[in-house]
């Protein structure tokens, strides 16, 4: 078995420490970098730096290949060449402006008054290190830090990265000859597990299937209809269907959810009881150091976003049903156009939106705006739940006019003799009759939402902030279980996400089936 | 006596329609406020304040039926809200001189309701004054009622247009934008768009670009061997569920509605291992198992349903002329119920043509992409291929689109019996 935290190189070139030649004295090269590439999960390295005299400002630069001289920096795929990734800026006007704060999460960092630490991983929780303070989007750090540290997320599993730190002096005067450059590569894939024994997996298949044929044989011997048992030859592969690639993997989940199973422990999962239960909530989870590992966070959001996308489209879809349902001219043509959002594939609909929605997209152009619709944290909360609302309404709309369609009219040309107003029709004519559909279809609604995956997906992934091996700002929970799973390969611990999930779900369907009264199995 | 009716009656046209348009302007202003916000832009957001407040007021003062408290105050302040918030749009729209940027569409789009319910209760606050202090003759009311009854309706319709104009408008703007997007060369966001410079260069490059017609070719192969896969399974099913009444039938019928309501999400890491272990993570067959198995449930609720209504009187009568079970399915149950097959046909091949999350696990050779993943795959932040994705949607979309709009019904019908829809 290999360690997780295993292969990590971090080599730091020496300086070239040329004479100073510049007449207006820049500030000393930053030649004391360390890297940490084990830091929390796989997808992020940690790295600090001694700071240096007169220095004002720093700029941080990350790149895929090794570079010497700024100029020179091939960008990883988020930034723009030649710029620095990040700034830090020096000063004792301790700004505080966390309205922007959240524009620069990515610029995760903490500052210290002592020289650097060894064990870089254990920053967040060291009392020795203190959050520097924002000032328009900036990390301000004060003139008594002695080192920093920070975070680099959003590294590629086995991706390997160059970071570099340029000191600027008073004038903006820098220096950057004999650039410090270290490098780290996150943990990679380097061994290919064994081929796991599927003996297990055969054995359980076997068991349902010929458990089945049994059950069915047995009912079929002693069914007294003739005629009526040979309906279990007709049902019977549908069910083996069902048992062997439904009721399997769902138990298979829930036991998967009992053991350490990983991408690295393929196959070989051992039994460890409620582990993974416990670290869903444990501060092993808490990987920005927030206190929070992230269940609590991604749950809320969920409630949020279910309720909200789930309210808006009932309040659209009864609106609108109402409207096509009264007298409108051109009711075909409207009908059709309503329909669009529905029609068109949800995972083009998403990529589509994420586009206008960009920030050089068309929705900032028009409005004359500037803002990131996907990146800041409340903007993007707001816009995935607008996406869906947009991809979710006219569904809504199409079934509650098929519903509307089947209330009698003649109680409204008794409450129209009687001078009852508009307002007073729907509340006390249209709104009773509608209920018995509308609530189910609410709940059903619900149901789809909470497991709604490829919006989020596609639109933020989870982010803005999703990097840290905790649920992003936008991540449901379903979309994090996706990111547990298969960019940080913890299957066990996904498994129990999912059974977690799936007894909330159970929640919602029992009281969809009691209000469906079972779905009137038998009708 | 009937002019007395009249006059208890009666409520001037224009405050009607003030009501009406009224709701459409609060509704914009709160559009106006929210803009004003994004663009921080404080002024206009105190101006739109004021102007909800007036526009709120107006609404609260035109009265659906006779008035019950005429009074004057109460016509001078409907005048001056109305005038004041005639006057808050073009400030909105033109306070801004120092950093004036020009008038956008959206600034016009949003003030004109605005503009048009301070004009209209303006003017029929002129025109209805002697209505709302209660002094109009018996012979106005009753050419007024007769001036309502014959415009109240259009009045309705062009405000029920209206609003039906601008969720069509916000139905269509996307797919509206990325048609634009397909035809405007190089592969901007922005919505430089103009009639001269029309291209198709991105279709063609779709149209001649392998990969598009490989993973159209696999999206076919994998819908069409799930619906026929699943088809053949759900169809018997469904004819037992619906004809034979043996022991076990409620507890089956009831497990296949429970598990609609499985998420995927919860199966997929299951899934995922198990095929991994199986081999059958890059192959089709994989995928239409998946595939036919989640859509199985819904297949079978719908065809058991349709089997429902077909009358068993029709079997029994061609056992009695001597068919046997085999031959009345043949010739009896399967073409009557051909209109349900196709419908079930229909909806689980588009399950599977737009199923995004499980394709996007199983697969992972760019050559096994379906569609979805595919076209996902073309937009990334490295490659952000605008233009090619535009057109290439517009391909995919288009017959989808067709599909759901000639059975819209059926589409509907079949969603609340269960989740398809990726």
């Amino acid at each position: 078995m290999r360690s997780r935290t295993a292969a990590i190189s971090a080599v730091s070139l020496l300086a070239l420490l040329l004479l100073n030649q510049a007449s207006a004295s820049p500030p000393p090269i930053v030649d004391e970098v360390q890297i940490d590439g084990e830091v929390g999960l796989n997808n992020r390295v940690r790295y600090s730096f001694s700071t240096v005299e007169g220095a004002t400002e720093y700029e941080i630069y990350y790149s895929n290949s090794y570079f010497n001289n700024v100029s020179s920096i091939a960008p990883p795929e988020t930034s723009v060449s030649g710029f620095p990734d990040a700034w830090l800026t020096v000063s004792d006007n301790q700004g505080e402006d966390p309205s922007l704060e959240e524009t620069l999460k990515f610029m995760r960092c903490w500052w210290s008054p002592w020289p650097q630490e060894e064990e870089l991983s254990t920053i967040p929780s060291s009392s020795n290190w203190s959050e520097p303070t924002f000032s328009s989007g900036m990390p301000i750090i004060p003139k008594q830090a002695s080192s920093v540290a920070c975070d680099l997320p959003g590294i590629k599993r086995g991706q390997e990265v160059y970071i570099g730190v340029v000191s600027i002096g008073a004038d903006e005067i820098s220096n950057t000859e004999g650039l410090v450059v270290v490098s780290a590569i996150t943990i990679a894939e380097s061994e290919v597990p064994p081929k796991p024994d599927m003996m297990p997996v055969y054995i359980a298949l076997g068991t349902i299937v010929g458990g089945l044929c049994l059950v069915i044989a047995v009912l079929y011997f002693l069914s007294p209809n003739r005629r009526d048992r040979q309906g279990y030859f007709l049902v019977l592969p549908s069910i083996i269907l069902l048992a062997t690639l439904t009721f399997y993997p769902v138990g298979y989940g829930i036991y998967l959810s009992f053991t350490d199973e990983s991408a690295s422990n393929y196959g070989q999962g051992e039994f460890v009881g409620l582990d993974n239960y416990e670290l869903l909530f444990s501060e092993d989870r808490d990987f920005d150091g927030d206190g929070d590992p992230g269940f609590w966070r991604a749950f809320t959001f969920t409630l949020v976003w279910t309720f909200g996308c789930v309210s808006m489209h009932m309040l659209l879809g009864v609106l609108f049903a109402l409207l096509l349902e009264s007298r409108v001219i051109g009711k075909v043509a409207w009908r059709t156009i309503l329909l669009i959002p529905w029609a068109v594939p949800g995972y083009i609909s998403v990529i589509m939106w994420r586009g206008m929605l960009n920030r050089f997209g068309w929705v900032n152009g028009i409005l004359t705006t500037d803002i990131d619709y996907l990146g800041w944290d409340s903007w993007a909360k707001f816009s995935v739940i607008f996406v869906n609302i947009w991809m979710g309404f006219s569904f809504m709309t199409m079934t509650v006019s098929g519903a509307l369609q089947g209330i009698p009219k003649d109680m409204y040309e008794a409450a129209s003799i009687d001078g009852v107003s508009t307002f007073k029709r729907f509340r006390h004519l249209t709104l009773p009759q509608l209920m018995p559909a509308l609530v189910p279809l609410s709940l059903l609604g619900m149901i789809w939402t909470f497991n709604l995956f490829h919006v989020i997906f596609l639109m933020t992934g989870g982010g803005p902030d999703r990097y840290y091996g905790e649920p992003g700002v936008t991540d449901i929970l379903v979309t994090f279980v996706y990111d547990v799973a298969f960019i940080d390969g913890e299957y066990g611990l996904a498994a129990a996400w999912s059974v977690i999930i799936f007894l909330m779900l159970i929640a919602f369907s029992t009281t969809y089936l009691t209000v469906t009264k079972g779905g009137e199995v038998d009708s | 006596m009937r002019a007395d009716v009249a006059s208890l009656r009666w409520t001037p046209l224009g405050l009607q329609s003030t009501r009406w348009f009224g709701w459409i302007s609060l509704f914009s202003l709160m559009i106006m406020f929210a803009f004003a916000w994004m663009r921080n832009d404080d002024y206009g957001m105190k101006i739109v304040i004021v102007a909800i407040l007036c526009n709120s007021t107006i609404i609260y003062l035109v009265p659906e039926d006779a008035p019950e408290h005429r009074a004057s105050s109460r016509l001078s302040l409907f005048i001056s809200c109305s005038v004041l918030l005639m006057l808050s749009c073009p400030i909105f729209l033109f306070h801004r001189d120092s950093t004036f940027t020009g008038i956008t569409l959206i600034d016009l789009w949003t003030s004109l309701p605005v503009l048009l319910v301070s004009i209209l209760s303006f003017l029929s606050g002129i025109k209805s004054w002697r209505w709302f202090v209660g002094k109009h003759t018996q012979s106005e009311a009753i050419e007024g009622l007769s001036r309502s009854r014959k415009h109240g309706p259009r009045v309705l319709q062009i405000s029920k247009q209206i609003v039906l104009l601008h969720l069509g408008l916000f139905a269509i703007l996307p797919p509206l934008w990325t048609l634009m997007l397909s035809l405007t060369p190089g592969n901007s966001l922005g919505g430089d768009f103009k009639i001269s410079s029309i291209t198709f260069e991105h279709y063609e490059k779709i149209m001649g670009m392998d990969r598009f017609w490989v993973w159209l070719r696999n999206s076919i192969i994998v819908s069409v061997g799930t619906t026929i896969f699943g088809l053949s399974i759900a169809f018997p099913a469904a004819y037992g569920f619906s004809r034979y009444r043996f022991h076990g039938r409620k507890l089956g019928l009831f497990v296949f509605l429970i598990v609609q309501m499985f998420p995927g999400a919860l199966i997929l890491v299951p899934y995922f291992i198990v095929m991994k272990g199986f081999g059958l993570l890059n192959s089709f067959i994989g995928l239409m198992l998946a595939y036919s198995v989640t859509a199985l449930p819904l297949c079978v609720w719908l065809m058991k349903g349709f089997f429902d209504t077909i009358p068993i009187e029709l079997e029994e009568a061609a056992r009695v002329d001597g068919c046997s079970q085999l031959q009345v399915f043949i010739h009896i149950i399967f073409p009557l119920s051909l209109p349900a097959v196709a419908i079930t046909c229909l909806f689980s091949f588009l399950a599977a043509w737009n199923e995004f999350l499980l394709a996007l696990t199983f697969l992972s050779d760019t050559d096994k992409y379906t569609m979805p993943v595919g076209i996902a795959s073309m937009v990334s932040e490295t490659q952000p291929y605008w233009g090619d994705f535009a057109a290439a949607s517009i391909l995919v979309s288009l017959p989808v689109v067709l599909l759901f709009i000639t059975f819209q019904r059926y589409l509907v019908d079949g969603m609340v019996a269960g989740s398809v829809k990726g």
